[in-house]
Formats: C-alpha cells, structure tokens, sequence
C-alpha cells in the first residue's frame, strides 16, 4: 500500500509537471531567448572568476594564455587583505566605498521619502507638477556635466563663495573641493540634487495607491495632517519602501566610480578613491588580472552578503522580502 | 487568438535567435575586410601589381601600418600626402598609416595581444613589457646585419645597448639619439610685464622670484578687471601633477630628470626623491606662495581647460609649466597681441649656487622604440625602410625638408629659404609639407651636426631662433644681454654627463604587475596626494605634513623601492659598465 503511493506519487507529479509544461509552452518558449541571455551575460563570465586563484598573464591569444598560467590559490585575496592590515590604499578604498554609501544610504533614501510626502500634500496641482518635473530633470544630466556644474559652484571664485563671503560669513575663500573632509559630504549632497526627484517619483506611485476612505475616516475621527502622514501614509508605502531598502543594500559596496572620479583630485584621494577605482588602477591598470578579479569577487561576495541580511532582518521585522 | 500568440511567440524567439546569430557575423565580415585590406599588400609584394604609383622598376608600393599609443594628429591630417612623405613614397615605395591609441589605451593593448592584431609596427610609450611577453617583436638583429648599415651606423655605441641579453634586437631606441640644444621646455616662466615693470631685475632663486611677483601684485592687483593671479598649476587631471607639481621641484633642487628619483652619481645607488631630505624646501616655498596668496586656490583641483583659460586672460603672473602644456593659452594671448603677457623663461632654482639643469647632458638611453611585428607581411621590406629613415639624407629631408625648396647652404650654415623661414612657424606647415613627420618615435638623429658639418635640427640654431622671436621676447633678451632662452640657462658642458641614461626611460618600461610598478605606483600617489596638502596647509602644520607624508612612503615601502630601482638600474646598465 504504502509503496505503491510512494511509486505513484512521483510519476503523477512528474506527469502534471509535464502537463503544466505542455500548457505553459508558448510562454517557456517566449522566455528562452532572455535565458539563454541571462546564461550567456550573467553566468558564463563567472567561468573568468577563476582567473582569481591564478597568475594570469596576458602573452598571446587568452586561452592559451589562461591554460598556461599558474595556480596560486588564495594569493591575491592574501594580498588583498594584507593590505587591508598595513592600512594601504585597498583599506582607504573599501573605507570610502562604505562610508559614501552609508551616507547616501541614510540621506538618499530618506529624503526622497520626506520629499514625496511633503510634494503630496501640497494641493495646488500645477504647482505640484511643475515642482515634480524640476525635481527630477538632474536626474538626466550625465555625471560628467554634472560634476562640471557643481565644481563650478564650489571653486572658490564661484557663486557659493561669492555668497558666503559676501554675507561675511567666511573671512577667506574656501576651496571645497581641495579639502578630503567635506568631500564625502558634498558627494552626498550632489547625489542627492541629482536623484531626489528621480527617486521619489516610486513613492509618489505608491502614496497615490493609498485608500482615500482611510484618510476620510482618520480626518474625522480628528486626525492632523501631521498624524495622517505617520499613520495612514507612511504604513501604508511601507512594503515598498521595504523592498527599495533591500535592493539599496545590494548596492551598498557597488556605489559606481564616475562622480568620486569626476570630482576627486589627488589632494583629496584618502577621503574619494572607491573600490572601483582601486580595482581599475591596481588591478586592470597594471595588468594585474587576477587581483582585479579578486577585487571584483570580494565586492560581490560583500554585496550578497548584505542583501541576504537586510532581506533576514525585514522579514524578522514582519515586513515583505525579495527573496 | 491562441493561433496569434503561437505565431507571435514563435516570431518572438526567432527574432531573438536570429538577432544573436547576428553578432558573430558582422564581426566575421569586418575581420574578412580587414585581411582582404592586407591580403592585397600581400599580393602587392609578390606579383608586381600595374599601379600607377610605381615609381621605379622593383619597388612595388607598400603600406606599412603602425600603432602609436599616444595621438599625434598631425599625422593623420598629413596621411603620407606631403611633398617630403612624397620622396620617401618615391625612394622606397613606402607609405605609413598611422594608428593610434584611443580610449583605454590598456585596454586596447590588451585587446590586441589577445587577438594578435598587430599592425605591422607598434610603439608603445608604457606597454612595452605587455608587447614583449607576448613575443610580438621580431628579432630584428639578423635582418639589421644584412640590411641596417646606417641603423648601426646612427646608432653607434647604443646599438649593442638595443640587445637584450639573448642578443635580440626587438626595438629601435626612439628620439633624440643626440639631443636639440634648442629654447628649454621646463623652466620658470614669468611675465614679460612683470619683468619690464621691475627693470629686467636678476630673478635666480625662488624668493626672488617670490619677491618680484608679489611686488607687481602689489602695484597692479587687477588686470583687465579681474583679480592677478601670481602662480597657477594644472594639476586636477590625472598625470598633469608631474609636470607642474612634481618635476619643478626637481628642477629647482637642480636634479636631472631621472623621473622621480635621485641617482647618487658615485654609488649609482636609487632612492625615491621624495623622501629624500631637502627636497621639502621647495614645497616650503610653495606653502609660502599659498599662504602669502600668491598661489591660486584653485590650483590644485581645476581643470586643464580651467588652467589654460586663466593664463589666455593674461593674469596669471608666473607658471612653472612646461611651454608645450601652456602653449594653448599662451597662443591665446599672441592672437589677441598682448605679447607682454606671454611669458619669458628663465632659470630659477632654490638657491644661487644650485644650476638649472635644463640642459644637463645624459647618455643616450634606448629603452623603448618602433619595433616590426611579427603580423608584418615583409620584414626585410621593414628593416630596408627603418634602415631607410637613418640615412643622413632622409634625416635632413625629415627635419628641414627639400633642398632648395625649403633650405639652402648659405654663409657656411644650413639656412631655411626665406619663404620657409615665415612659412615654417605658420600652423599646419608640417601636414602640407610632410616636414617632422617621420621623427618621434621613428629613429631620429636630433641635434648635432652632418657629415659636412651642417645642423641637423634648424632649431639647435641660436640665430634662427632669434629671427623668429617676437619683439617682446627680444627686449626682454636683449636686456638679460643674451640672444635665446638657452643661453640664459648654464650650458650641458657645466656638467657631468648622468652616465646612467635618462633613467626615467628605464622606470616607465617596466612590466606594470612588477613589484617596482605597484610600489612605484603606491609611492606616486602618495605624493600626488601630499605635496598638495604640505602646498596648502598653514605655515607652521608644514613640517607635520611632510613628516606624516615620510612616514606614509615608509609604510608603503619606498625602501625597498629605492633597493629595487637600484637594481633596475645595475640591470640596465651593463654596456656602461663594461666599458
């Protein structure tokens, strides 16, 4: 009896498993091509981590130069992590890399946020459009014109200067962007200028999906607008602001490179090289494959890591999770 | 319905597949285009093809292609259609294309050696190692014994110097085998109104310098309606820092430029030069310059263009530049016909006894050069050419151009005709006729003189560089008591010769995953990174600043740089020694 079940069970199940590939044929057949994509630019590069435990050196055709080179297992990551130790430039960079996406972690998601709130109170359309579209035209502006922009603004015959010193704020002309200190603050600050717009419009969607009848009934049981906002609004895009948290935190360590490049110089490079940097300069630069790829494999590892623990630590708050 | 989205569907997927089917084909049919372009320089070579362009019987024409990392315009504007291009096409049937890094330049090295698409010569200013390990060189040395009398001929000593130690020749050593004594590119440049305001003043040591430009601020602190500038640097891009950052202090310590290290002429022991002590005072004066407002705040984080813009607005007082790097902003000026505020260059150097050593003689060094590669169709065809371009004859055609159309032998000398003499400083001269073409980085003499006795560069002429001075320039001359720039500066002979080279040569073609390159790299960041900040911090944080930067260099190990650079050096410096 109980063995005949046993054998049943899974060829029935193998069976249906069949028939739901059967019903469902067109659609697998559509999604073939973004597989087959996925596979050949997701999953096939990973085969070059392995470059990583090797020597690789570039001496002819990359094949023959992969076959050829040495096995060295963990050295690069050694290498990695004694600089780390030594206080070298990787430290500098990975202390940067998390210290900028901290930053903007913590003001670039909470200002939009604050901003989609306060732009959905204001009652006058048009006046709420046009703010809106104000808000999120930087976003559009590429970060070499962008960087152009805001060094202008900050040198020191530029219009902050002009401003500061001629309120008499300031005796002597600051030069913003010489000083390593403010530069992780001023690299927030533009990141915010440049994306607040851009990064509220999701959370205006989602406030727009919000049940009006709850805000009637909150309004007449005596509700503020303040007292609307934290316990109608807020709870309600909670689920969403959940989701972007998990999604932000996998980017936390893969902040991108252009803006730290753009608007750092020498004189402020403790406080402005990123991992990507490091990695395009002492790995790629040298030609140093495999420690690059070290790099690469350390950033993905950390960047796994992270998501896997946000999405853990939202789903023990009893909020959704991605995965 | 259900028939539209199997048919749909069905689209759908073909049209992806197809899509992906696509890619390798283009690419295949680019690749075919590309070797049929070569394939017909083959066959050029074997069957003699019935072109017009044959110029003599047996010389079939062919095009050799070389890859340059860096871009040199002119070049390609020329494209080989000059009358001096035109007699070399005549004399050996050759025509040069050029091509050049764009781009990531590693990455497009990179690329190439991967694909072994190698033009059929390359010269790689910092890839060299990459081209070598790859084995993309000919050996060249049998070829040059049959063919290369006046390769060896021009190279003399140094040629024995171009062998590695198997006794392969896998380069040519790039220009100048003998150097142009012609108007220095580094030194202190200054104002011509600056000068002229303060009476042609002796202007030696920094704080003269300091002293006058402050004394003119003082007098005028507007020009034009904006605020004066006494000194700017350009050093917010990338490699910029080197040249008006880095190598001034050099200079003014009176170091040759042996990048940024110091040999001891005795031991011919390396260390890194910045940590070497004394080299801080130049910065002292620089923190000087920042806290006294003498150095614009901007000059450590503006842009090149920034840069050149302030100098085009003629209120900048001083530089410390190289004059092919501020020769954009300067032109600027020249247009406008504000000469007084272009700028005269001068030897300005920490104290008095210290020379400026501008002209500082060093052996030839060949470290890096044009070299065939193992894809050209026609290697003898090759070394004919190069051995070709070492000719006396090709040599004077290259830099002065056609007898009697360009130059003339006249009162003893070498003379430009005198529609040349106008014609030659005019832009675009060299693209319409071809003159300067075929120097950097092919083989090229430089200065000195021929077999009869004549300049082989016009410009290592004092008197042609005084017929083409601007009156400005000749006041400023004629009150310093001296006809060129040059003569202002303490001649080569003053000095020993660095018998070691130019040893910056040796350091940039070092294989960049070595231990070298990465501490040489850790070290220059580090300066690039302090010498700023000591520039801009207050007067008394100074000697903190640099202490801190010391140390810093020591955790990261300029020590053992210096041991390994000592080594670099003793490794390349065998023929030197054995003789």
């Amino acid at each position: 009896m109980n063995s005949s079940i046993n054998s049943k069970t899974p060829r029935s199940s193998f069976s249906g498993f069949l028939r739901k590939i059967h019903r469902q044929r067109y659609l697998l057949l559509m999604s073939v091509p973004f597989l087959i994509w996925v596979l050949l630019f997701n999953y096939l590069p990973l085969l070059g981590w392995s470059i990583a435990f090797k020597d690789f050196r570039l001496k002819g055709p990359v094949i023959e130069s992969f076959i050829n080179s040495q096995w060295v297992g963990l050295k690069h990551f050694e290498d990695l992590f004694a600089d780390l130790g030594t206080q070298g430039r990787f430290y500098y960079a990975l202390r940067n890399t998390l210290g900028m996406s901290l930053m903007l972690m913590v003001f670039g998601f909470v200002m939009p946020i604050i901003f989609a709130l306060m732009l959905n109170e204001i009652r006058a359309a048009r006046f709420k459009r046009v703010t809106q579209t104000i808000s999120y035209l930087p976003h559009f502006i590429s970060w070499v014109v962008a960087a152009g922009m805001i060094s202008a603004m900050l040198s020191t015959e530029g219009p902050i200067n002009d401003i500061l010193f001629s309120l008499g704020l300031i005796e002597k002309r600051i030069p913003f962007l010489a000083n390593g200190k403010l530069f992780w603050g001023i690299m927030t600050g533009s990141e915010i200028w440049k994306e607040l717009g851009w990064n509220a419009i999701i959370f205006l969607a989602a406030i727009a999906g919000v049940d009006p009848g709850l805000y009637e009934s909150a309004g007449i049981d005596g509700a503020s607008r303040m007292k609307q906002i934290w316990h109608i609004t807020l709870p309600c895009i909670m689920p969403v602001i959940t989701v972007i948290l998990i999604m932000n935190v996998g980017w936390l360590i893969s902040i991108g490179f252009e803006k730290q490049m753009l608007l750092g110089s020498d004189i402020t490079r403790d406080y402005s090289e990123v991992l990507d940097v490091y990695a395009i300069k002492y790995g790629i630069g040298q030609s140093r494959y495999s420690f690059g790829t070290a790099i690469g494999i350390f950033k993905s590892l950390v960047s796994i890591i992270l998501v896997l623990a946000a999405n853990t630590f939202a789903k023990k708050a009893g909020e959704t999770s991605i995965i | 319905m259900k028939v539209l989205m199997k048919l749909s569907a069905l689209i759908l997927a073909v049209c992806f597949i197809l899509t992906a089917c696509q890619q390798p084909e283009s690419g295949t049919a680019t690749t075919e285009q590309t070797q049929e372009t070569t394939g017909a320089e083959e066959s050029g070579t074997t069957a003699p093809a019935a072109t017009e362009a044959v110029p003599e019987a047996g010389l079939q024409p062919q095009t050799f292609t070389i890859y340059i990392e860096d871009v040199i315009a002119d070049r390609v504007e020329e494209n080989f259609q000059g009358a001096v291009s035109k007699i070399i096409t005549q004399d050996t049937g050759v025509t040069v294309q050029y091509q050049f890094g764009v781009g990531d330049v590693s990455e497009q090295i990179t690329l190439m050696i991967a694909d072994q698409a190698y033009p059929d010569f390359v010269f790689s200013r910092s890839h060299l190692n990459n081209f070598l390990e790859a084995d993309a060189y000919i050996d060249m040395a049998p070829l040059i014994d049959q063919y290369g009398a006046n390769i060896k001929a021009v190279y003399g000593d140094s040629y024995e110097k171009l062998k590695d130690a198997d006794g392969h020749v896998h380069y040519l050593g790039q220009d100048f085998i003998r150097p142009i004594v012609e108007d220095p590119e580094d030194s202190f440049e200054i104002q011509h109104a600056v000068l002229k305001e303060l009476g042609y003043p002796e202007i030696k040591t920094l704080d003269q310098a300091k002293e006058a430009i402050k004394s003119y601020i003082a007098k005028y602190p507007e020009i034009d309606g904006q605020p004066t500038i006494g000194m700017t640097l350009t050093c917010g891009e990338g490699w910029r820092y080197f040249i008006t950052l880095i190598n001034p202090g050099l200079r003014a310590l009176g170091f040759p430029d042996d990048g940024n290290f110091y040999v001891n002429p005795e031991t011919y022991e390396v260390s890194y030069a910045y940590a070497l002590e004394g080299i801080e005072e130049y910065y002292r004066w620089m923190n000087g310059m920042y806290n006294e407002g003498l150095l614009d705040p901007d000059a450590f984080t503006q842009t090149h263009d920034e840069y050149l813009a302030k100098i085009a607005s003629g209120r900048v007082l001083a530089l410390t530049d190289a004059h092919w790097e501020y020769v954009d902003g300067e032109n600027v000026l020249i247009e406008e016909g504000k000469y007084e505020r272009t700028y005269a260059r001068i030897p300005v150097t920490l104290r008095e006894d210290i020379k400026h050593p501008a002209y500082r003689p060093s052996v030839y060094t060949p470290m890096n050069g044009v070299g065939i590669t193992t894809n050209c169709p026609d290697p003898v065809r090759a070394v004919q050419f190069l051995d070709y371009l070492c000719q006396e004859k090709t040599q004077i055609l290259s830099a002065w151009g056609i007898e009697g159309v360009h130059w003339e032998i006249k009162d003893g000398r070498r003379q430009w005709t005198a529609e040349e003499a106008v014609a030659r400083f005019e832009p675009g001269h060299g693209i319409e006729t071809g003159i300067g073409m075929m120097t950097y980085p092919w083989p090229c003499i430089g200065g000195g003189e021929d077999s009869n006795g004549y300049k082989f560069n016009p410009l290592d002429d004092s008197e042609v560089l005084w017929t083409n001075y601007n009156d400005e320039i000749k006041t400023t001359l004629e009150n310093y008591g001296v006809r060129s720039w040059k003569e202002m500066f303490p001649a080569g002979d003053e000095f020993k010769a660095s018998e070691w080279g130019q040893a910056w040569l040796i350091w940039d073609n070092q294989p960049t995953d070595s231990e070298f390159s990465r501490l040489h790299t850790e070290c220059n960041d580090l300066t690039a990174q302090y010498l700023p900040i000591a520039c801009t911090v207050a007067p008394e944080e100074f000697d903190a600043t640099w202490a801190e930067f010391l140390q810093r260099l020591k955790d990261v190990g300029v020590d053992q740089l210096g041991v390994e650079a000592t080594q670099l050096l003793a490794d390349n410096f065998y023929v030197h020694v054995a003789e």
